[in-house]
């Protein structure tokens, strides 16, 4: 099968496995919770070290260099923000919130928003003002649906949700889908080229990554989020597998665009 | 008389060899940018590939039997002695084939700006020669 097909295939399949397995539970809700935490352990550090090594396909210098560097570093503090939330539970511990999990996630996040922001100042982006407009319009129609969705929660109970939730809810979604901008109009700026192709799963990953987090947000809000109980709780955990899944097969891209690649695919 | 004569034939060998020099500069610019453009973006093993690519594409198209050279590369050595406006209609098929090689590599828009930049960089010279022989087009 070919190489741009072949990827996908392997990512669907893989997310179809694992949302049968939430869905069917075999072995019960510890075993699920566990395989959970495992995957996102193993998709992070898979991802970070595919950017890391995709670095090197770049002269040293090379802004493009940074901005997988930028991705590496990143993808690094989530794999081991989600390792040492598998520590937790190897040795028994309760996880507070917000944890040394949560803060290296939160950390590492932003070098993953800055590779994508230096990735677009790099490429000297050049699009009409209409096409910015009208991703601009997109993505504030998608943040205002999610700002109505989270307010109309908010307002309708008042007190339950507290300050620092809602900040690091707002910190994620607003940074995701900001940088998802941003690195659409990069992509657009690429489009129909074979350098593009990373970086349409970059920007899936980023999307999957606002979803996932805005269902995650969403959840510890209402205190409804529990891996394997609900729809919501899924569709964070889906979603998250499906960001670490994409940035890996992003990374693995870089590494392998071959001219060659282009008579085949 | 006589020394008029020995200086035509010797001018007009001048004027092809001043014109192959400057052919052979705005190809290697051309692909030079074009290169550059790659590995910025796609990184340094694609454009590689791009270079042997084109590298390919010249020897199987006549370029060792028309100039006496191995390859591209050696064009940063020598200049190739022979007819300039042979040789201007081998780069300008060579550099057909790299623009369409770079567009499906960079993409349209990326392409158009790294070719818009380098015309609007152009010295003089290059510019004036580019302006006859076609050789970097935006098309």
């Amino acid at each position: 099968m070919k190489k741009d097909r072949l990827i996908p295939a392997t990512i669907v399949g893989l997310l179809a496995v694992y949302s049968a397995w939430y869905v069917v539970q075999p072995g019960g809700p510890s075993v699920l919770l566990h395989l959970t935490h495992i995957l996102f352990a193993i998709c992070a550090w898979l991802a970070a070290i595919l950017a890391l090594h995709a670095s090197r396909t770049f002269e040293p210098g090379v802004s493009s260099r940074h901005v997988w560097v930028l991705l590496g570093a990143g993808m690094t503090a989530l794999a081991i923000s989600e390792t040492l939330w598998i520590a937790y539970h190897v040795v028994g511990q309760p996880i507070p919130y917000p944890s040394l999990v949560d803060i290296l996630w939160g950390i590492g996040f932003v070098p993953i928003l800055a590779s994508l922001v230096v990735q677009y100042r790099a490429l000297h982006v050049q699009l009409s003002r209409n096409q910015k407009l009208l991703m601009l319009v997109i993505y504030l129609g998608l943040l205002l649906l999610a700002l109505v969705v989270s307010l109309g929660y908010i307002l309708s109970s008042p007190g339950e949700v507290a300050v620092v939730q809602l900040l690091v809810g707002a910190y994620y979604l607003i940074g995701s889908l900001g940088v998802a901008f941003i690195a659409t109009l990069s992509l657009m700026y690429l489009r129909g080229g074979l350098v593009a192709r990373p970086w349409v799963y970059i920007v899936i990953s980023i999307l999957m990554f606002a979803v996932a987090g805005l269902a995650f947000s969403f959840g510890t809000w209402t205190n409804t989020y529990a891996t394997g109980s609900n729809f919501l709780s899924a569709v964070s955990d889906v979603g998250y597998l499906a960001g670490y899944l994409s940035a890996a097969a992003g990374a693995y891209r870089q590494l392998t665009l071959r001219l060659s690649a282009m008579a085949e695919e | 008389m006589q020394s008029a004569f020995q200086e035509e034939p010797l001018d007009a060998a001048g004027a092809n060899q001043v014109l192959c020099a400057d052919l052979s500069l705005l190809f290697t610019l051309y692909v030079t940018r074009l290169l550059e453009a790659i590995a910025r973006t796609g990184g340094k093993p694609l454009a590689d590939q791009f270079a042997q690519q084109l590298n390919l594409h010249a020897r199987q198209h006549g370029w060792c039997v028309l100039t006496g050279l191995n390859d591209l590369n050696e064009l940063r050595r020598r200049i190739p002695d022979v007819d300039a406006r042979v040789l201007s209609s081998v780069y300008l098929a060579y550099a057909q084939y790299a623009q369409k090689l770079a567009r499906q590599i960079l993409g349209e828009p990326l392409l158009k700006a790294t070719l818009t930049a380098m015309l609007e960089n152009l010295p003089p010279d290059l510019a004036h020669i580019n302006s006859q022989y076609r050789i970097v087009t935006l098309n």
